[in-house]
């Protein structure tokens, strides 16, 4: 398959890129860094393999477009167009579309097929050969390159055939190692034979636990015994052991019987007599004390009531106190009132001196005082009132008519003194007279004035009348056009007059008369209006001159007038001045005159109101006089003004009222106080009669005390009561007391009698013998407990008799050392035993619990299973690594001979024959390299550079190997020759020219100049990226069809297209080779011609050699360049380029190679 | 027989010697559950008997190995025997021969008893009766082309829970083996991701109680691959067909004597290089074929 174009509509930088006509060998594509070469390359794989993630990363496209796009391939089946987008708009999402020739859309099996089979990673492996690997190569050591190298003659496909060989061989000899090394199934199977040994031991254990179980039965049998005898000789010893201790209690036992038998008592006592005795003696003497003790209290309660001192007095009348007591709110509110009516009083008494105050009435002395108001307030206040009103009323216009008075005349002087300022200030006295004097000199300015103007205007009109009357006379004489002009129309009409008049009818026609009419009216025109004009103008003159004349009488006139005025007026400033200045004096002068009006109308008011003051003034005095007779007639002083008398008037009530609230006060309070004074005598007698010393002489407080008294008295009696009542008490229980102690004597009597002794002391001695005896019993029966004690319930006594009976005493501690040690022999074994048998239980309980096998088998079984497991896997990677190594053997013999046949032949080339062939030894796994002396050397001393060119050359033969075996697809080499020097290089890209030629299409991509100029130089197909580098002249094989091209080149000369990644048609392509791929015109020509016409590739190339010559020099050129450039070797990474297609121009070539 | 119907409790194949096997490791929590299982769901069977009151019990071979149990093992029977007799169950024990346990397959490991009742007219009511201590599953889950590594987990996840549900109080052991095809078998087949979800499992279940152990995680090997992949002219079309070749022929030696150490020529091992069983023989070559698509396919593949 080969590629023919690349359709670019969106991917990373590219959009709508269009690469077209691809050659079928070699295609360099050369771009700068950054220049999208990555991206392009990316798309090839895109579209042939899809859109992984890590492509995905190129969309959405930065220019827009629709994602992917397509390329144009051709196969042994003819072309097709593989398209893959990453969107759905056609519905296969991002699958691949195949166009078939035939037209029909099919998908990926058919692209599988055009693709041989060659799937992505086959693609990378063996198709693609990138700066990276060869970086790669580099940086390894030399066996590892030399390994690497042999690999990929050794089956290289997706992975390298020796690499997962080796990879098996090692897991495998981890599991099972060929050479005896330590591996996991030696191991798991030493351990699985260990554990089953174990196990096998661990069987015993049963075995082991029965022959325990027997012993330990025996041992059980023996401890019985053991116990048994243990137990007997201990009873034996035991018994011995207590006849000894108890012996000598039995002796003092028998002492004591025998005591008490010699005592001989009668009997018992009755139980309990002697403490019936001392009972009744004791509450006998209880009963005597409390009788005692009966006597005493009463008599302190006699004591007791004796000394309670009652008032019999107070209490008898505590009735009254009581009375009292409850009348002694009463006092209190009595006194509570004595007090405010005091407050009262005094109240009353001040406001009524305010009263005074206010009025004034005091400050006149007593005669005021005197006043009665009451009287007062009854009399007909009316005719005082009335009075008083007038006055006020009068005083009133007194006081106006002053004030307007006052006013009026200060006006008056006001103005008078304003006039007089003014007129003082101009001169002058009298107003009127100013005003006179000026006025007439005013007139006489102005009129003066006037004089002058009518003077002037009357010599204008003089003047005027002059040319006038000249204009007249002027005319008199008329003019001469005029006279002519109306003497020829009287002749005329003389003329015509009598022509008319005269001549014939033959002449004139009919209008003989008209024209004497006509001659006769124009004689009679001329002449009249000669005349009618004349008179006219005399007339106009002589009224003129009557004007002139009449006019200079009048200019006499006021010439004589102004002479008149000037005299008048003397000499001085011009008139007009003057007048300005006597009009302003008139005017101000006129201005005083309304002041000087009301300078006297001022003055008519001032006395006007003179008089109305005088008129007032008496009509006050007069109600002056009425006032004080009116207040005569009441009754009140008469120095007492309106004011003092209205507000007595007012107060009156008030007065009159606040002196009836003193008088009331002082009645109740006198009331009051008789009434207190009364209840206070009284209680101060009933204290005094119930003989209650009074403490104070408050009435209430007398009164508590009294009642306090009252109290006492009443608790005093209350005490005595009580006191009479615990008397008698007393004296009940007193008689109760002594029947006890009567019959408790009794009692007493009874039982003396009952025991049967006379008195106590018998009584006494009779029991102290009992007692003995009965302490004799108790000792006996201690020692009988002793002796039970003893004995323990381990022996009966009769057994313990028998034993003392039978031997000594001495006998009897040896029986029992004897005994003893018996005993302790016994204890001895049998404590060993029950050891013995511990352990054995211990060691039975263990075995019991032991779980070792369990767990041993448990860990058997999965020792086993990992065995399994390891087996299996050993034999999975057995068979695996035998197959392959088969494949191995069969790659030997059939493809590697071939392989490196053709790869020696490409090494050759590429050394330019230093090192001739390449090879491998039989049945080692390794290369060897020939040089051109036939010596054999292996890979590992070979230098870098070496190894890069045999590397590449396995490659190439590589895809040779997969062509043959039908998987032909291009093979993309992504600067592989940037390491190489000038010389080197130019060799490989020989070879490279050489390889595509034998029908391996090749793509180059590469960023260096001087990479791009070789193979330029080499005539192979060069495509520059655009990315900001010159022009660079396109390739030389547009000389074959050059003569077509010329005209078209010397057109295109002048500008190449920036950033034509679009179809644009180019300027003209009538005459360009048909173009096989698709049918948008290019407006690129390739270097090669795509064109059935044309040759094909190769024989381009072979054409080129004609022009070795003129390029040697362009080589040489180059490889100075490439030397300088070599070791340049960044790796690119172009992100975007635009393409920039580059035109053919075979004249250009022309003129720089020459 | 006075009574009519009788009951019996009918077990055997206790093999009160073996621990449950076929695990390549036992998880250290899981250990002392391993080891007491055997008696464990023994004790459970004399329960059943006590606790249905039956008229006897039948113990009908392979009960215990003396020799590997220790007398722990008689001890314990004696200790149960002693029990139903105070209940008056009488025991009949028929006598076997303890089979080697390599040979039983870990499916058919004793997990139960069954309760017989047999009335006057001979007919039998059988009901079985659980009572194992351990229970070995294994469980296949079917993947395809489309499955994720979540929906994978989770499909794990659901299986085990209702494993769980399915068997309240009882500790599982879980062995997984995935079948189908699609880009998630592969990457089990590498190794890792299966790690990881067996892991994941063991973490979330494996440890109750009751532990539900995931043993393993498997992958099917295929039945089939592509069968385009055969005739490709690659390294790996080259294997495939050396594999049918080897399948087609049974009887071809696979050479794998070639690879075994020489003082094992003639060892254990010969005979796993012999492979005589055809079935192991087909299974080995079934997981050739599948290792060496994984070694020979390079990157993943879109499949």
């Amino acid at each position: 398959m080969k590629i023919n174009a690349l359709d670019v509509e969106g991917f990373g930088i590219w959009s709508d890129l269009k690469l077209d006509e691809f050659s079928d060998g070699l295609n360099v594509l050369w771009g700068p860094n950054e220049a999208g070469k990555t991206t392009l390359m990316n798309f090839v794989r895109s579209v042939l393999y899809g859109f992984t993630s890590q492509r995905r990363r190129y969309l959405p496209p930065l220019g827009g477009g629709r994602p992917g796009g397509a390329i144009d391939v051709s196969g042994p089946n003819g072309r097709f167009r593989v398209s893959r987008h990453d969107d759905d708009r056609d519905g296969v999402a991002a699958r691949a579309i195949v166009l078939a020739p035939d037209g029909t859309r099919q998908g990926e099996p058919l692209l599988k097929a055009l693709l041989s089979d060659v799937d992505e990673p086959i693609f990378n492996n063996v198709f693609a050969v990138g700066l990276r690997e060869m970086q790669e190569l580099g940086t390894l050591g030399d066996t590892e390159a030399a390994a690497l190298l042999f690999n990929i003659t050794a089956g290289l496909d997706r992975v390298s055939l020796v690499d997962t060989m080796r990879e098996l061989d090692n897991s495998r000899n981890r599991l099972l190692d060929r050479d005896g090394k330590p591996c996991q199934i030696l191991q798991l199977a030493q351990e699985r034979d260990r554990l089953q040994g174990e196990l096998d031991e661990l069987g015993s254990l049963t075995t082991e636990y029965t022959r325990l179980t027997g012993q330990r039965d025996s041992l059980d049998r023996d401890l019985a015994r053991l116990e048994d005898d243990k137990k007997l000789s201990e009873h034996d010893a035991r018994l011995v052991e207590i006849a000894l201790s108890v012996r000598e209690c039995f002796r003092r036992r028998a002492e004591l019987d025998r005591r008490v038998a010699a005592m001989n008592l009668p009997g018992e006592m009755p139980a309990g007599a002697l403490k019936r005795l001392d009972r009744i003696r004791a509450r006998l003497g209880r009963r005597r004390d409390q009788i005692a003790a009966t006597g005493r209290r009463r008599k302190e309660i006699r004591v007791e009531a004796a000394g309670l001192k009652v008032n019999e007095t107070l209490w008898r009348q505590s009735a009254r106190v009581e009375a009292f007591q409850e009348q002694e709110g009463w006092i209190a509110t009595l006194r509570a009132r004595t007090s405010e009516l005091d407050g009262e009083i005094r109240q009353t008494e001040s406001q009524l001196a305010a009263e005074r105050q206010r009025l004034g009435l005091d400050e006149g002395g007593s005669a005021v005082g005197a006043v009665d108001f009451a009287a007062i307030a009854g009399r007909n206040m009316g005719k005082v009132r009335r009075a008083a009103r007038d006055v006020r009323q009068a005083r009133q216009t007194w006081d106006e008519a002053r004030q307007q008075a006052d006013a009026a005349r200060a006006a008056a002087e006001g103005l008078t003194a304003e006039i007089e300022t003014s007129l003082s200030s101009r001169g002058e006295k009298d107003l009127r007279g100013a005003i006179d004097r000026a006025g007439s000199l005013v007139t006489q300015l102005r009129r003066r004035a006037q004089l002058d103007e009518r003077l002037a205007q009357m010599n204008r009109n003089h003047a005027e009348l002059e040319d006038q009357s000249r204009h007249l006379l002027q005319r008199q004489l008329m003019p001469i056009w005029l006279v002519i002009g109306l003497g020829l129309v009287f002749v005329f009409g003389v003329i015509l007059l009598a022509a008319g008049l005269v001549a014939p009818s033959s002449v004139t026609g009919g209008f003989g008369w008209a024209m004497a009419i006509l001659g006769a009216i124009g004689a009679g025109v001329g002449l009249g209006a000669k005349t009618v004009l004349e008179r006219t103008n005399a007339r106009k003159l002589d009224a003129c001159q009557k004007q002139i004349n009449m006019l200079q009488l009048q200019l006499q006139q006021a010439a004589e007038e102004r002479d008149g005025l000037d005299r008048t007026l003397g000499a001085g400033s011009p008139a007009s001045n003057r007048l300005a200045e006597t009009e302003a004096v008139l005017s101000g002068l006129e201005s005083l005159m309304p002041l000087e009006t009301r300078r006297q109308t001022a003055r008519q008011e001032a006395d006007a109101a003179e008089a109305r003051h005088a008129r007032v003034d008496d009509e006050f005095k007069t109600a002056r006089r009425r006032w004080r007779e009116a207040l005569a007639s009441v009754g009140l002083p008469e120095n007492l003004s309106t004011k003092q008398v209205r507000q007595l008037l007012r107060r009156s009530d008030h007065l009159t009222q606040l002196a009836g609230r003193l008088a009331r006060c002082r009645e109740e309070l006198e009331a009051r106080r008789s009434e207190l004074d009364g209840l206070g005598d009284r209680i101060k007698q009933l204290a005094a009669d119930t003989g209650v010393i009074a403490v104070t002489g408050n009435p209430i407080e007398l009164l508590r005390q009294l009642s306090e008294a009252v109290r006492q008295q009443e608790g005093l009696l209350q005490r005595r009561d009580q006191l009479r009542r615990q008397s008698r008490k007393l004296g009940r229980r007193r008689a109760k007391l002594d029947s006890v102690l009567r019959r408790l004597k009794r009692r007493r009597r009874e039982l003396l009698d009952e025991i049967g002794v006379r008195s106590e002391e018998e009584f006494r001695g009779r029991s102290r013998q009992y007692a003995e005896a009965e302490s004799l019993r108790r000792d006996r029966q201690a020692i009988q407990a002793e002796i039970d004690a003893a004995l323990g319930g381990h022996a009966t006594e009769d057994a313990v008799a028998r034993v003392l009976a039978d031997g000594a005493d001495a006998d009897l501690e040896a029986r029992w050392e004897d005994l003893q040690k018996r005993a302790q022999a016994a204890e001895t074994q049998l404590r060993d035993c029950l050891e013995r048998r511990g352990q054995l239980g211990a060691r039975l309980a263990a075995l019991a619990e032991d779980r070792r096998p369990a767990v041993k088998q448990l860990e058997l079984a999965t020792v086993e299973k990992r065995l399994a497991d390891a087996v299996r896997r050993w034999q999975v990677l057995a068979v695996t690594r035998g197959i392959l190594e088969s494949i191995k053997k069969e790659y030997e013999a059939e493809r590697q001979p071939e392989t490196l046949q053709e790869a020696s032949g490409y090494l050759r080339r590429l050394t330019n024959g230093r090192y001739a062939r390449v090879w491998t030894p039989l049945g080692e796994d390794v290369l060897r390299v020939d040089d051109a002396q036939g010596q054999s050397l292996a890979v590992e001393s070979l230098s870098r550079g070496t190894r890069e060119q045999l590397f590449l050359s396995l490659r190439l033969a590589l895809v040779s190997s997969y062509a043959r075996r039908g998987a032909a697809l291009p093979l993309v080499l992504d600067d592989v020759l940037v390491n190489f020097d000038g010389a080197r290089a130019k060799a490989a890209a020989a070879v490279l020219c050489d390889f595509a030629r034998a029908g391996h299409q090749v793509l180059v991509f590469t960023c260096h100049d001087h990479i791009y100029s070789l193979f330029k130089s080499l005539k192979v197909d060069v495509r520059r990226l655009p990315g900001g580098v010159e022009a660079v002249e396109p390739a030389a094989d547009a000389r074959k069809s050059s003569k077509k091209k010329q005209k078209r080149s010397k057109k295109r000369k002048p500008v190449p297209e920036p950033v034509v990644a679009r179809d644009d048609p180019p300027e003209d392509d009538e005459d360009e080779e048909p173009v096989e791929v698709a049918s948008e015109e290019a407006p690129w020509e390739a270097a090669e011609d795509v064109d059935a016409d044309e040759p094909a590739d190769d024989e381009a190339c072979d054409e080129d050699d004609e022009d070795d010559e003129d390029d040697e020099e362009d080589k040489e050129d180059e490889e100075d360049e490439e030397d300088e450039e070599d070791e340049e070797d960044d790796e690119d990474e172009e992100d975007d380029f635009e393409f920039e297609w580059e035109e053919e121009d075979a004249d250009l070539d022309d003129a720089e190679a020459a | 027989m006075s009574n009519w119907p009788f009951r019996f409790v009918h077990a055997a194949d206790l093999h009160l010697e073996m621990p449950p096997f076929g695990v390549s490791e036992v998880p250290e929590h899981l250990a002392e559950l391993f080891l007491e299982s055997p008696y464990r769901a023994a004790q459970r069977v004399f329960e059943t008997a006590m606790a249905e009151q039956v008229d006897f019990l039948v113990l009908s071979g392979d009960v215990l190995d003396c020799h590997h149990t220790g007398p722990r093992g008689p001890l314990f029977l004696v200790e149960q025997f002693r029990r139903l007799a105070e209940r008056n169950i009488a025991v009949y024990w028929a006598g076997g021969r303890v089979d080697p346990p390599e040979a039983w397959p870990p499916s058919i490991r004793p997990h139960g008893c069954t309760l017989l009742s047999v009335d006057r007219q001979r007919n039998i009511q059988a009901t079985p009766i659980a009572t194992d201590v351990v229970r070995w599953l294994s469980e296949r889950i079917v993947v395809d082309t489309q499955t994720r590594r979540d929906e994978l987990e989770t499909l794990l996840r659901e299986r085990m829970r209702g494993l769980i549900d399915a068997s309240p109080g009882i500790d599982l052991l879980v062995s997984w083996t995935i079948g189908g095809a699609g880009p998630i078998v592969a990457q089990l087949r590498r190794g890792i991701l299966a790690g990881e979800l067996l892991g994941q499992l063991r973490k979330d279940y494996g440890f109750g109680p009751p532990a539900a152990w995931s043993v393993s995680i498997s992958v099917e090997p295929s039945a089939v691959l592509p069968p385009a992949w055969y005739e490709q002219e690659t390294i790996r079309g080259d294997f495939l067909r050396h594999v049918a070749r080897y399948q087609g022929s049974p009887s071809e030696s696979l050479g794998l004597a070639a690879f075994l150490p020489a003082h094992q020529a003639a060892g254990a091992m010969a005979a796993a290089a012999a492979i005589a069983d055809p079935a192991t023989r087909l299974g080995v070559l079934r997981e050739a074929a599948m290792l060496g698509v994984d070694l020979l396919s390079g990157e993943e593949p879109k499949s």
